[in-house]
């Protein structure tokens, strides 16, 4: 009997005294949760502390969920399902966040900051975070594809280091001097352009290139079978069949082969400036280009960006100022200083650093220069259809001089109509 | 002449497990040589099988930036409940599927086996949300609650407490012991490689996990060592490789270890099936 | 009356404990794969089976389903065999036995996440392993992963290498079953190895055989860790996996309702396949 009291004593005095606390911190500060592909102890972690120091009212939770954007795409779409979501999360852009805003459960960030934060960002970023007309995502760490180069090939070759290709012409041209057969066994060894294994993500500044878009800017059409598209997925075709510069079914393994020299170019992103430089090392003098242009010069944007959950007002207002803290000037400034991401506002471009850091780096003042050229045209549900159509028509393609382009697109169109049919009536 | 052909029989079997043995070894032992090689070298051209410098810099970048201290605890309490629990409950059933008779025995088996044929990824989602209701978010009862019984212990164990001769039991029985006394006293003493088998795997499953515990965790303090590998990939800035075979080294030692110690109990199952003449 | 009680005592932790945290989840996929809905949306909609009808006509799924069967054919069978010839060997009483067991047991243990980037090294065209011995014998170098006609085959060797540590060690312990006395007086009476193996050991081992032959087909049926990391379905659907659609479909497009009926489908395959094995084996599972 006097154990049991004694017992429940405890227990009363516990819960009181943990609800007690509870109450004194709801007064005191205002705690979000924020999942990260950043795992801790990085820079995140560092303006996560900044932020605090600033706003002694909210604490913030870095909770790292995982740097696989798949993965995190996982854990949105479960706590979603169960009610269980952060405040704001750090998601990737290939896939999900239309979906996201269809299921209520955001804000649109992008939107919700004020005017001059908008137009500060480079509206090339707004144009891929763009779905039914709002920013629903504000742009965080973002990378650029760009055209990586051996200049000790390119001399070898006799072309010159410092110019790399204006456009898909010159490119061909560059190529077909870059491709030969160095130890003379009849076989190519050394090849002029390859692509790395996210191809479609090079596909769809291409076709902005070439005039064409992937979704029609208002209506969310998919326009893949498009005349413009057809020409760009033959010219992967004829780069391995008709101009033999490129190996049909290499994109996974390009990124190790041009390190070691067996590419003389190589379509890959810009973020990997810092890490490519170090896995290079004294092998050869690394070069970057803008991607190649046709009818205009287009380049596409990756990386991911913070999106907001709908939660109580205080804590969606402490998320905002959060998002807002973490994408301002100085923190772009800092990103593009120590990340190969790129700082994507133009207040971030006046600052002594970054100026500084092009003049002393030609490989990030060509990222800088490029980025003014990011066009692209919305997130779309049917983004993931997109990707794995492209990525297996241009495998499809590389196989054989006969497939058809102009099929394998007629067909993914009408995949892409019938999937976002169904959507819409859902 | 009988000397002679057992030394040529050791000579094939052992000249047979050499051989298969490197060539089984060569990824294990290109991970290892890996985790010493510093960037440039684990992309060079011809690849090097010995580090031409060697390079600690990735353990210790592996033991620096990881909490490694807290994911090995919490793999060693999620694993050895899970070891505990699937001993216990799939020899339980184990026992009633195959010395126990009762009506329906083979169709709820058949039942039981059935569930595995559904894909763990398309029932993530429904049990998370289950955990969820129940308030398990966050804990280590929500990691472990899925792997608390395995169809696939409970399928091992019957096979092979079917093939325990029947006049072991029913001279138990006649001695007039419970069925519990039967499992206890005899299945079990004479499962041992059986059972030695089940823990290694739930503990090898439990220690390689990944997704569920993802899935069902937000705070780190929570996660399992499989993580750690997380924080040596990055697609978008360059995948640090020594680093991710670094950790990968050190994470498997302990399932090696729990390997050699579950190989005890194979020879002493040796020994045991001596009695049953 | 004390014994119809005893199997329901026995059966009580399992059976609940399956019944919620298995059996609950594989009903409520079932549910989903009435609807169209991906989990998060406010309206969900009944369609009954129309998710069924439409994989019919679903090219993704049927070349998945192809590509399935196929990764099961190279696996199952190769990895039987290899692992009882392996289980045989490593079960004599030799010096350093211990050893050679650790190193065969060794892939099972890896992160397949690692081990992946391994193999994708050791199968990379031209700085890869394998095609700098087959450069070294004049062989001409082959695009593993990346060739459509090698792709399928090249992931099944690298499951076989994973999973054959674990298929082996299930074959150990079902050795260990099987009485010594017996073989022995077997050999005294004049019999050769490959009776003894034959008549006493194959004959013995069939209940774990048996064991083997269906775990291993599901797994087979089910794979999709090292296609996701490896390949994901590429190049040109080669390695497109029954699992791996339905995570695409489930976790990209957000087609919860149509993957589950995806899961339901590979349930129904397997279930048979189970049945066949089960009904062609009888006749030699000795319990």
């Amino acid at each position: 009997m006097f154990k049991i009291s004694l017992i429940s004593l405890l227990i009363g005095i516990f819960l009181v005294s943990s609800s007690l606390s509870s109450i004194g911190q709801a007064q005191s500060k205002i705690k979000i949760v924020f999942w990260t592909t950043l795992p801790t102890g990085g820079y995140l972690s560092r303006w996560i502390k900044e932020f605090e120091s600033q706003y002694p009212n909210i604490q913030v939770e870095q909770q790292f969920i995982s740097n696989s954007y798949d993965e995190m795409a996982e854990k949105v779409l479960a706590s979603i399902a169960g009610k269980a979501t952060p405040n704001v999360a750090q998601v990737g852009q290939r896939h999900g966040i239309p979906q996201y805003v269809d299921s209520g459960a955001l804000l649109p960030a992008g939107s919700m900051l004020d005017k001059n934060d908008i137009s500060d960002i480079l509206p090339g970023l707004w144009s891929r975070y763009t779905y039914k007309g709002r920013f629903w995502a504000v742009p965080f760490a973002s990378s650029t594809p760009g055209l990586w180069y051996n200049k000790n090939l390119f001399r070898r070759a006799g072309l010159n280091p410092n110019r790399a290709p204006k456009n898909w012409e010159e490119l061909v041209s560059f190529a077909k001097r870059l491709t030969s057969d160095t130890n003379g066994d009849g076989k190519i060894d050394q090849w002029g352009i390859g692509f790395s294994e996210d191809v479609p993500w090079y596909y769809r500044p291409m076709v902005i290139q070439n005039g064409g878009v992937i979704f029609d800017k208002n209506t969310g059409k998919p326009m893949i079978n498009s005349k413009e598209s057809i020409e760009t997925l033959q010219f992967f075709q004829d780069l391995v069949f008709k101009y033999r510069v490129m190996p049909p079914l290499q994109h996974n393994s390009s990124a190790r082969d041009f390190v070691n020299g067996l590419y003389g170019m190589l379509y890959r992103s810009t973020s990997v400036r810092v890490s490519l430089k170090k896995e290079v090392g004294d092998r050869f003098e690394l070069g970057l280009g803008f991607l190649p242009g046709k009818k205009r010069v287009a380049v596409g944007v990756g990386g991911n960006a913070l999106v907001l959950f709908k939660s109580t007002p205080e804590k969606e207002d402490a998320s905002l100022k959060l998002i807002k803290f973490l994408t301002d000037t100085r923190r772009t400034v800092e990103m593009g200083l120590e990340t190969g991401y790129v700082a994507v506002r133009k207040s971030a471009q006046k600052q002594s650093e970054i100026i500084n850091l092009r003049k002393n780096d030609p490989i990030a003042d060509t990222i800088y220069k490029q980025i003014d050229y990011i066009k692209d045209s919305g997130i779309n549900p049917g983004d993931a259809l997109f990707w794995r159509g492209i990525l297996r028509g241009i495998e499809e393609v590389e196989t054989s001089p006969d497939i058809s382009p102009k099929m394998i697109l007629d067909n993914l169109q009408q995949e892409i109509l019938e999937f976002l049919n169904n959507y819409g009536r859902r | 002449m009988g000397y002679k052909s057992r030394l040529v029989k050791k000579i094939l079997i052992h000249s047979t497990l050499f051989t298969l043995s490197i060539l089984i070894a060569i990824p294990f032992i290109w991970m290892i040589s890996t985790s010493f090689k510093n960037i440039e070298e684990v992309l060079s051209l011809p690849p090097t099988w010995i580090p031409k410098r060697w390079v600690f810099r990735n353990y210790l970048d592996a033991v620096r930036f990881v909490p490694l201290g807290r994911f090995f605890l919490n793999s060693v309490v999620v694993s050895s409940i899970t070891v505990i629990s699937q001993l216990t409950v799939c020899s339980m059933s184990a026992y009633a599927f195959s010395i126990l008779k009762f009506k329906g025995r083979d169709i709820l088996f058949f039942i039981l086996l059935s569930t595995m044929a559904i894909p763990g990824e398309i029932t993530l989602i429904p049990t998370f949300l289950l955990i969820r209701n129940i308030g398990w978010m966050n804990t280590y009862q929500g990691i472990v609650a899925p792997s608390l019984v395995s169809v696939f212990g409970i399928f091992l164990l019957r096979q092979f407490f079917m093939g325990i001769p029947k006049e072991l039991e029913e001279a138990g029985r006649i001695d007039g012991i419970t069925d519990f006394g039967l499992l206890i006293k005899i299945i079990l003493p004479l499962s041992k490689p059986a059972l030695a088998t089940l823990s290694l795997f739930a503990f090898l499953d439990s220690w390689n996990s990944y997704m569920w515990p993802l899935i069902v965790t937000n705070r780190i303090e929570m996660r399992l060592v499989q993580v750690g590998l997380r924080y040596f990939i990055n697609d978008e800035l360059g995948n640090n490789w020594g680093g991710l075979m670094a950790i990968s080294t050190l994470i498997i030692i302990p399932t090696l270890i729990v390997f050699l110690l579950s190989q005890r109990y194979f020879i002493e199952g040796i020994k045991t099936s001596g009695i049953r003449g | 009356m004390k014994r119809a009680i005893t199997p329901i005592l026995f059966l009580f932790p399992a059976v609940s404990l399956v019944m919620i945290f298995i059996v609950y989840p594989i009903f409520y996929s079932f549910y989903l794969s009435l609807h169209s809905w991906d989990m998060i949306s406010p309206n969900r909609i009944f369609v009954g089976f129309k998710n069924y009808a439409k994989l019919i006509r679903d090219r993704m799924f049927i070349n998945a389903l192809k590509n399935t069967l196929i990764f099961t054919i190279y696996t199952v069978p190769t990895q039987i065999i290899l692992a009882l010839g392996l289980a045989i060997l490593l079960n004599q009483k030799l010096k350093g036995i211990s050893i050679y067991r650790a190193i065969f047991f060794s892939p099972v243990v890896t992160s397949i996440v690692a081990i992946s980037a391994v193999w994708m090294w050791i199968y990379h065209p031209s700085l890869g392993l394998i095609n700098y011995f087959f450069r070294i014998l004049g062989i001409n170098p082959v695009n593993w992963l990346g060739d459509p006609k090698t792709a399928l085959l090249s992931v099944s060797i690298m499951s076989i290498w994973r999973g054959l540590g674990r298929t082996v060690v299930i074959f150990l312990a079902g050795l260990q079953e099987i009485p010594k006395e017996m073989q022995e007086s077997a050999q005294i009476e004049g019999a050769s190895n490959w009776q003894i193996f034959k008549y006493i050991t194959w004959k013995l081992l069939s209940p774990t055989t048996f064991f083997i032959l269906v775990v291993s087909t599901i797994n087979a049926m089910q794979v999709f860790t090292q296609i996701h990391v490896m390949t994901q379905g590429g190049p040109a659907g080669a390695t497109e996996v029954i699992v791996y659609n339905l995570y695409y479909r489930g976790f990209q497009l957000f087609q919860m309702g149509y993957a589950s009926a995806i899961a339901y489908v590979l349930f129904a395959f397997i279930i048979s396949l189970t049945l066949m094995q089960k009904y062609m084996l009888n006749r030699w599972v000795f319990y």
